[in-house]
């Protein structure tokens, strides 16, 4: 499974380089982990009301498709806020 | 339409005068009167007629309701402790308006910042809080872990402390603060679309706010201020001046890590992108460049004739929530027209401002 994660947005408008993890290329405990909260990856979207919001991008690729969604804070469910921190730990950058 | 009239001394006292209790009466009285007021839905009632008579979008409603009763131009502010956690709400509350410092920088910034917020909107524009009801400015300090950002998410502020390295707690920048606020102003008053070019507008009217409050807390004109956004929020490995330049946009920062400052500073270099919601706080930047230009070219304080005129307009109702860069300066220019004359150097000035960023509307 492939995933990759973005941050972007706030009061400083940060373009920061997408993280990208191969999760065959994890050991199998933190594949597995990243691997679960990415097939429950909600289904996100823009904000309501707000400005200066953090966005969160995160893209999952695996046989059975592929699938994305955009997170804003503070709207962010604590199972992306953990995949987006674990993906982080696990990741290379990617520029 | 009901009435809520059990105790016969809440029905008789006319809400008026529950108000000037509420205001002036000492700490039983004051409580009294608010759950009065709160209680009875006569005023709710009348706010929301006045609203409209004012023509303004609706009433204020709910908690909003009791402290607007408190009385216009009383200051309320509230502080919230978010403890590193990624939450806005759920927190212990560290400071009220009757408290005094914490010791607790962020908490006492944000105290601090929405005060000189407040009394600027109240003693230039005569605007009561952000929604000019007298809404309470709610504030949330520590908000996440090492968060490099602060955000309005239509009810309050959040401030992060930053990473300490490139960026340290967003409290720091006076011009942060009052541009959070502002975008409770913008919201309430124009909602311009977060996106684009009206997005780029609602972020180019925060930055505005922001340097309006930070210069009249100093006492600058505007040829003596260094129209830098963010300029406190560097922490030592930050490479520039600050996070944006209204005078020079594009040369605030080239950053290792952020890269370098993309904002344009003139019509024919236009970014137009995906990201930022549409460039929104890379657009700004030839916006904010006009309002620098009125702004010293008029000479004198920003938030005097060039605060009065964008601030006008802002409150037109030819504004519209998708609003183009045209269509806003436009009405800066009819709003300059109308408040200072047709032929003023005030309207000369506004229609040169934008001029010399390439944007024209005739």
């Amino acid at each position: 499974m492939r995933i990759e994660v973005r941050q972007q947005g706030g009061f400083a408008g940060l373009r920061r380089p997408a993280i990208v993890v191969e999760t065959e290329d994890l050991e199998p405990g933190a594949a597995r982990e990243l691997e679960a909260l990415a097939a429950r990856l909600p289904a996100g979207g823009p904000p309501a009301r707000g400005a200066d919001l953090m966005r969160y991008d995160v893209l999952v690729d695996d046989p059975s498709g592929r699938r994305t969604a955009s997170f804003f804070e503070p709207d962010v469910p604590e199972t992306v806020r953990e995949l987006l921190r674990l993906a982080r730990d696990a990741g290379r950058r990617h520029a | 339409m009901q009435s809520s009239c059990r105790n016969p001394i809440f029905c008789v006292v006319p809400p008026y005068v529950l108000s000037q209790v509420a205001r002036r009466g000492t700490e039983k009285q004051r409580e009294w009167a608010l759950r009065t007021l709160n209680a009875d839905t006569t005023i709710r009632h009348a706010r929301a007629v006045n609203a409209k008579a004012r023509g303004r979008k609706g009433a204020v409603e709910g908690p909003d309701a009791l402290a607007a009763a408190a009385g216009p131009g009383i200051r309320n502010r509230i502080i919230w402790n978010a403890e590193n956690k990624w939450e806005v709400s759920g927190l212990k509350r560290v400071r009220d308006e009757d408290d005094g410092p914490t010791g607790d920088a962020a908490v006492d910034e944000a105290f601090d910042g929405f005060g000189v917020t407040w009394d600027f909107w109240q003693d230039v524009f005569n605007r009561d809080s952000i929604d000019d009801e007298n809404m309470p400015l709610r504030g949330v300090v520590h908000f996440g872990k090492d968060y490099p950002n602060a955000f309005w998410d239509g009810r309050r502020m959040a401030f992060g402390d930053g990473d300490d390295e490139i960026f340290l707690r967003f409290t720091k920048s006076l011009d942060v603060i009052g541009h959070e606020l502002g975008h409770g102003v913008i919201e309430d008053e124009a909602g311009l679309e977060y996106w684009g070019q009206s997005g780029a507008l609602n972020e180019h009217f925060a930055d505005v706010a922001g340097i309006m409050v930070k210069q009249r807390k100093l006492g600058q004109n505007a040829d003596q201020a260094d129209w830098l956004i963010g300029a406190e929020l560097r922490g030592d490995e930050f490479d520039g001046d600050a996070l944006r330049s209204m005078k020079a946009p594009g040369t605030a920062y080239d950053d290792a890590v952020l890269g370098k400052d993309p904002q344009p500073d003139h019509w024919r270099d236009y970014v137009r992108t995906f990201e930022d919601n549409g460039g929104v706080h890379i657009n700004s930047g030839i916006a904010n460049k006009a309002f620098y230009l009125l702004a010293t070219n008029l000479g004198g304080k920003s938030w005097q004739a060039p605060g009065r005129i964008w601030y006008d307009a802002l409150r037109s109702p030819q504004l519209t929530t998708t609003a183009t860069f045209r269509q806003f300066a436009r009405l800066t220019h009819r709003a300059a027209r109308q408040r200072f004359g047709v032929g003023s150097d005030q309207a000369k000035a506004v229609r040169e401002a934008w001029a010399d960023v390439g944007v024209r509307w005739e």
